[in-house]
């Protein structure tokens, strides 16, 4: 706790002085009589002025919301004596708007304890620390303010709100785990695959009588299984475009949270690979925990600027397994991004790109010469997206406000016309 | 107010003039004090009041019986300025704060008038001027300077 002397001290101790010596030198008690309330207030504040003893407390009622959800923070004070007056102030990360509570506010302090409480909107995701508290106490008579500062700082996480989708893109080949996937290959399964010759071990329940009685022989029923998918979510973390405090990472995050947990609710194997000034990954797991840890693996997503080169060799062996989908969201700014992207597809992984589109963050042209750059990196663009189809890879721009699943849809329109999908 | 209650007293035009040019720069260094959020202003604009109606007291011959009110009077505008100067912060006060602190600002300004008041007409009883009384005057000055840096100390431990 620091203590600083307010300006009122030192001028009542100046005034003090100054009217007693001109009382003296002068022989005007009145003078004596103007000064005097000067150091009787002084002697009164410094007699009755005590070191506060104030204990604060910060408390949040979740450690896990959803965007725009609401948490409370409660702060509870406690003080050994009464104080007059203590300013409070929590400092609150910008994403955190407060929707009801004052903020800073002052409140007279007894010996019982005192709680406020805080309603905060969180608005965007990410990984908070709440918890930083100013207080300035102000004894009776304003001649100290001490000041404290509380910095245990409380985790909140805030998950990107997942969008609603209905229809995942199916991954082109399967695992050998079970799963809500149907196979190319043929076993124990719902959906009907092919009909051939009765062989020595098959079961009789599978059997086609009617194909059996047409051809005077046993005919069995094959069936395609349901398996799982490997799904890896590759994050491009290397450059944002950005405008209006949202930006095509936000975006990003909110579709890789939401695909994450459309795959392993189907019991699908997600991977993360965040791809980036700084390289983080999850190797590819099923169930709830998966989930937790690829959201708060992307909360803490931020663009880190970086000029070291980097391509798929970093990115650790087991992370990609052979034949997992990798969906791939990105602005397609950076260099590096790209040539990563292209060299996977070139190594036999099965791609689809998910365009981030920078177009509605690009600030607007001013002039000819600015709309004829804008219209050259248009089509810059639209060549880099013509040299991935040209490889069979599904480019698909995705705008802000657009469904993600309009552009799930686009990405297996190309791949059913590109005749890739499965018969 | 204060000011202008101090000069109505004044019969002489030569007097009332140089009192009211010495308080002058106090209302302007309170104004601006006060307009600018700047608290070192207020004591100049203290003792530019005080100096006012010391000016109105050249001439008298009995012991002014204003003088405590004057005082108290003092206290409320320094107290009312800093109050002020605090308030320039934005902090949202929960209800009963600020008129804790208004009855406290009263309480100190009528006890202050009291205490001076007492402490004026104890130095009305004639003692005579002498050099022991002088240096009387200067140890209890001294000696209350002394206390207050041990109060001071006190607090800084």
């Amino acid at each position: 706790m620091t203590r600083t002397v307010s300006p009122k001290l030192g001028a009542y101790a100046g005034l003090a002085a100054l009217g007693l010596i001109a009382a003296i030198a002068l022989r005007w008690p009145e003078l004596v009589a103007v000064t005097a309330p000067f150091p009787l207030v002084l002697a009164v504040g410094l007699a009755f002025s005590r070191e506060p003893e104030l204990r604060a407390q910060v408390t949040l009622d979740r450690e896990r919301v959803l965007e725009n959800d609401e948490v409370v923070l409660t702060l509870s004070l406690r003080a050994a004596e009464p104080l007059e007056r203590v300013e409070v102030f929590v400092r609150l990360p910008p994403a955190l708007v407060r929707v009801d509570g004052a903020n800073p506010f002052a409140l007279r302090l007894g010996t019982t304890e005192a709680t406020r409480e805080l309603r905060l909107a969180c608005r965007r995701w990410g990984g908070y620390g709440l918890g930083e508290v100013h207080l300035r106490i102000r004894d009776r008579f304003g001649l100290f303010v001490h000041e404290l500062q509380l910095t245990d700082l409380l985790p909140l996480r805030v998950y990107p709100r997942p969008e609603e989708i209905r229809r995942v893109l199916p991954p082109l080949e399967t695992q050998v785990y079970s799963g809500n996937q149907v196979s190319r290959g043929k076993g124990e399964g719902i959906e009907f695959a092919d009909i051939r010759p009765f062989a020595t071990g098959d079961r009789v329940r599978r059997i086609n009588w009617r194909v059996s009685a047409r051809r005077g022989e046993l005919f069995v029923n094959e069936r395609h299984p349901e398996r799982n998918t490997d799904v890896i979510i590759f994050l491009d973390s290397f450059t944002e475009a950005r405008a209006n405090q949202r930006g095509t990472l936000e975006l990003a995050v909110r579709a890789a949270a939401s695909l994450a947990a459309l795959y392993l609710q189907r019991k699908d194997r997600v991977g993360l690979v965040s791809f980036g000034g700084v390289l983080s990954w999850l190797l590819p797991a099923t169930g709830l925990v998966q989930r937790y840890r690829i959201l708060d693996s992307v909360i803490g997503t931020e663009i880190v600027f970086s000029y070291a080169w980097k391509d798929a060799d970093v990115i650790p062996v087991g992370t990609l397994p052979p034949q997992a989908l990798i969906l791939a969201l990105t602005p397609l700014l950076d260099e590096r991004a790209i040539a990563t992207l292209l060299d996977l597809r070139a190594r036999g992984f099965d791609l689809a790109v998910i365009e981030v589109s920078p177009l509605p963050f690009a600030a607007a042209a001013e002039d000819e010469a600015e709309a004829i750059g804008h219209r050259l990196w248009q089509l810059r663009r639209e060549t880099l997206r013509s040299r991935y189809q040209r490889l069979g890879v599904p480019v698909v721009e995705w705008r802000d406000g657009d469904p993600l699943a309009v552009a799930l849809e686009e990405v297996g329109a190309f791949r059913r016309q590109a005749g890739r999908v499965r018969a | 107010m204060l000011v202008a209650w101090t000069l109505l007293a004044i019969e002489s035009q030569i007097v009332l003039a140089i009192a009211a040019v010495a308080a002058l720069p106090g209302i302007v260094a309170l104004a601006l004090a006060l307009v600018s959020g700047w608290p070192a202003p207020v004591p100049l604009a203290l003792v530019s009041l005080g100096a006012s109606y010391a000016v109105s007291l050249h001439g008298h011959r009995a012991i002014d019986g204003r003088a405590p009110l004057v005082g108290a009077g003092l206290v409320l505008v320094a107290e009312l300025a800093y109050w002020s100067l605090e308030q320039r912060s934005a902090v949202g006060e929960e209800a009963g704060l600020q008129l804790r602190r208004a009855l406290s600002i009263l309480a100190t300004t009528f006890g202050s008038a009291v205490v001076a008041a007492i402490l004026l007409a104890a130095t009305s009883v004639p003692l005579g001027g002498s050099v022991t009384w002088d240096a009387f005057g200067l140890a209890a000055a001294a000696g209350a300077v002394a206390v207050l840096a041990l109060l001071s100390q006190r607090l800084s431990r």
